[in-house]
């Protein structure tokens, strides 16, 4: 069971090259959701093997976070007068 | 009863896992925004709910896999959403997709190597 958390750490490693090293502005925002995620079924996979509830709420509202957050910022790249 | 469903747990997170290891090698190795957003965002959504039913799967009826039922829910709704939002934004920015052979009537010479000969 603690060896999914180890794995999808290597995921995230892994995919954390887009993120530093992605040309422009969309590369790093789809590389840091895809890491946004991978951190949600981390938590999820610790809270159910611990039964510890605590995590999960953290889980949902981490990912209600970076829904606002993301969304925020492709309005904010999307304007007429950013190009 | 009970190792059964805790073999088929174990069986459906490895999938997923496999799933998204498959998301970051095409996030690793694609050229392209959009082909990006096509192997990464949808693959990671369908690899995060087969790891989340198998975490349900293994915790029983209680209330925690209630709140997993509430975070499959929320990440099969506001996953696709923002993936939606980063193709609009770079479609705004007047980014063209890269296609092997281009519709559009200027052609772009650096995407050369991808036209057939």
């Amino acid at each position: 069971m603690i060896i999914f958390i180890y794995i999808m750490v290597g995921i995230a490693i892994f995919s954390l090259y887009r993120l530093i090293v992605g040309p422009t502005i969309q590369n790093r925002l789809v590389a840091l959701s895809g890491i946004s995620i991978i951190f949600i079924v981390i938590l999820a996979v610790y809270s159910i093997q611990y039964k510890n509830m605590f995590f999960l709420d953290v889980s949902i509202a981490f990912l209600l976070l970076d829904f606002i957050g993301t969304l925020a910022f492709t309005k904010y790249l999307g304007r007429e007068d950013f190009k | 009863m009970n190792f059964i469903l805790e073999f088929i747990s174990f069986f459906m997170m490895s999938i997923g896992c496999i799933i998204m290891l498959f998301a970051a090698l095409g996030l690793y190795r694609f050229p392209d925004i959009y082909m990006r957003l096509h192997s990464s965002t949808k693959v990671n959504t369908g690899g995060a709910m087969t790891i989340l039913l198998g975490l349900i799967l293994r915790s029983g009826i209680s209330t925690l896999s209630a709140k997993i039922l509430v975070l499959i829910i929320l990440i099969f709704i506001l996953t696709p959403v923002i993936s939606h939002a980063i193709a609009r934004s770079a479609h705004l920015q007047g980014k063209t997709p890269m296609v092997p052979f281009s519709s559009y009537p200027k052609e772009e010479p650096e995407y050369e190597f991808l036209r057939e000969k």
